[in-house]
């Protein structure tokens, strides 16, 4: 038999990948808990600390563990080359496990001591260990294809993001930036959250999609022009956010960056139509519908990008637009994406891992899409998007009751997934039993 | 290479056996989704060789598929030995799908194209 090049071999340890995707699930939990905490103070229309630590508990608790654990598992399947670095890839997990929460507990209570440059570091130093494992990784692949570029310029924009976010912690300990912290701070949210994780969804939201879907031979040309003004908008916005605009006055560069990525993510919605239309399995689930529905909060966030970047708009809406911006950029976007692919990796990871070896066997096995439930995933569906609407409206017209129940659906939605999760892992391996 | 032409009545039972190995994903086995492309018998040694292929080259589910092949046919009466062959030419094309699977996909017709793999520079 001739399996040399094949991708399971090369896959890393099971309990690495598991334990990154255990972290990520009970870290929803814990996030969703402590948005609950703070919610009344979500409606006031400005940027908090609560607002600010919120954010980064969403980032170091849930999508980080998870992206990494998904990264871990998809490039030796989606290169076909082994991980390099498993031992690294752990170490900076256990760093990430201590430094998220540290930084988490010292933003939300704005506490600048040195504790916050400390976790920072820890932070900072497992996000470019891991780097550095996707890169060594990514290097040995034959041909890097349209999803590999999406990975490096993601994993580019992650290491400047955290970078970026590690000088604002030595600058609130001890101010040194010649300008308002805030407008540094909006150049490493983009950088985070476009240039990381929007550029990552894009590239592997094209392959996963064909991969799962059987949609394969769609061209790829809306992808490749989507990454083209994707980086070019990253690159110029980041040049606007961190000198042109605070130092020079310049605004023009910001603005033509902003166009560009409103331009890449239409492009990316347009090529996930033609990967789509290319579909053998015609039934979108509840993990596609969640992608799509990502996809339209993204859009939804650009159009609140350009908004604010048109101006004339009183500090109050300004401040507003800017909050709604972000729980929808991070929650609706990268949260339905990570929600919507959890159902689909988990139990394929599981059944991988726990079932495969049965396949063939006498008794027949339940394949991996009958290990999660079905009913549950529906269930979810509606009130994790109608929480992120209600929490957008009440930031947006100052209702703390909106908040409130937005914040609670949300909470909802973390333990009913974390419920159905675990479900997975405790699923037994063959049809004819329950 | 082996193939599924002319099959004889005992490779045509082992071929049917094989409908319990699945593709996890879809469910749907694989001999109706076109991933067997040859079986033979050799009744004095009790060798089976299979020549499968797998959507992709970079199909996580590779060994799966082909111990769960190895395993189902080692568990058929007189069947000694089985030998894997992977092959990915010609690559598999979703109109190798069976008529039964595609209704099951909820699939109305096949495409006509063929996985891309091919890389470009940005």
């Amino acid at each position: 038999m001739s399996n040399t090049g094949l991708a399971t071999q090369f896959a890393p340890p099971f309990k690495l990948v598991n334990a990154h995707f255990l972290f990520g699930i009970l870290g929803f939990v814990v996030a969703a808990l402590f948005l609950n905490y703070f919610s009344p103070e979500l409606s006031g229309h400005y940027l908090t600390p609560k607002f600010i630590g919120l954010t980064h508990a969403f980032v170091f608790f849930w999508f980080l563990p998870v992206v990494f654990g998904a990264l871990l598992q998809m490039l030796p399947v989606l290169f076909e080359v082994p991980v390099r670095g498993v031992k690294t890839a752990g170490f900076a997990f256990a760093l990430l496990a201590i430094g998220g929460p540290g930084v988490y507990s010292h933003l939300v209570n704005m506490n600048t001591s040195v504790g916050l440059i400390a976790t920072s570091s820890f932070v900072t130093l497992a996000i470019l260990l891991y780097c550095s494992v996707f890169f060594r990784t990514l290097l040995q692949a034959k041909k890097i294809d349209l999803t590999g570029w999406h990975v490096i310029a993601a994993l580019c924009c992650l290491a400047f993001a955290a970078l970026a976010g590690l000088v604002l912690a030595f600058h609130l300990h001890k101010p040194f930036l010649p300008y308002a912290h805030t407008i540094f701070l909006r150049g490493h949210a983009h950088l985070a959250a476009f240039g990381f994780f929007a550029f990552l969804v894009m590239g592997v939201a094209y392959k996963l999609t064909e991969m799962f879907l059987l949609a394969y031979g769609a061209p790829k040309t809306a992808g490749k022009i989507s990454l083209s003004c994707g980086t070019t908008g990253v690159t110029l916005l980041s040049i606007g956010f961190f000198w042109l605009e605070p130092m020079k006055g310049i605004s023009w560069v910001g603005d033509l960056g902003t166009i560009l990525i409103g331009l890449s993510v239409i492009l990316f919605a347009v090529q996930m139509r033609v990967i789509l239309s290319k579909r053998m399995k015609r039934k979108l689930d509840a993990p596609w519908q969640h992608t799509i529905a990502a996809v339209v909060w993204l859009l939804v966030a650009f159009a609140l990008a350009a908004t604010m970047r048109l101006g004339g708009h009183s500090p109050d809406v300004e401040h507003g637009l800017g909050i709604a911006y972000g729980f929808i950029g991070l929650l609706g976007f990268v949260g339905s994406v990570i929600i919507g692919q959890l159902y689909k990796i988990v139990p394929f990871l599981v059944w991988l891992h726990k079932f495969s070896h049965l396949l063939g066997g006498d008794r027949p096995v339940k394949p991996a899409t009958e290990l999660i439930s079905k009913k549950a995933m529906d269930l979810l569906w509606m009130p994790w998007h109608l929480g992120l609407l209600c929490l957008v409206i009440g930031v947006l017209s100052g209702q703390a009751n909106a908040v409130r129940a937005g914040s609670l659906l949300v909470l909802a939605v973390a333990v009913g997934l974390a419920i159905t999760l675990i479900g997975v892992y405790r699923a037994t391996p063959y049809q004819d039993e329950s | 290479m082996t193939s599924l032409d002319n099959l004889s009545a005992d490779e045509q039972c082992l071929l049917a056996s094989l409908e319990t190995v699945f593709d996890p994903e879809t469910g749907i086995g694989v001999v109706d989704m076109g991933l067997i492309y040859g079986l033979a018998l050799d009744a004095d040694s009790g060798l089976v060789k299979v020549t499968m292929t797998l959507t992709t080259p970079a199909c996580p589910m590779a060994d799966a598929l082909t111990d769960g092949v190895k395993r189902r046919l080692g568990n058929q009466n007189g069947v000694q030995s089985v030998e894997v062959d992977l092959t990915f030419e010609p690559a598999w094309s979703p109109e190798m799908v069976s008529e039964s699977a595609r209704t099951k996909m909820g699939m109305t017709s096949a495409p006509s194209s063929t996985p891309s793999d091919k890389g470009f520079s940005v």
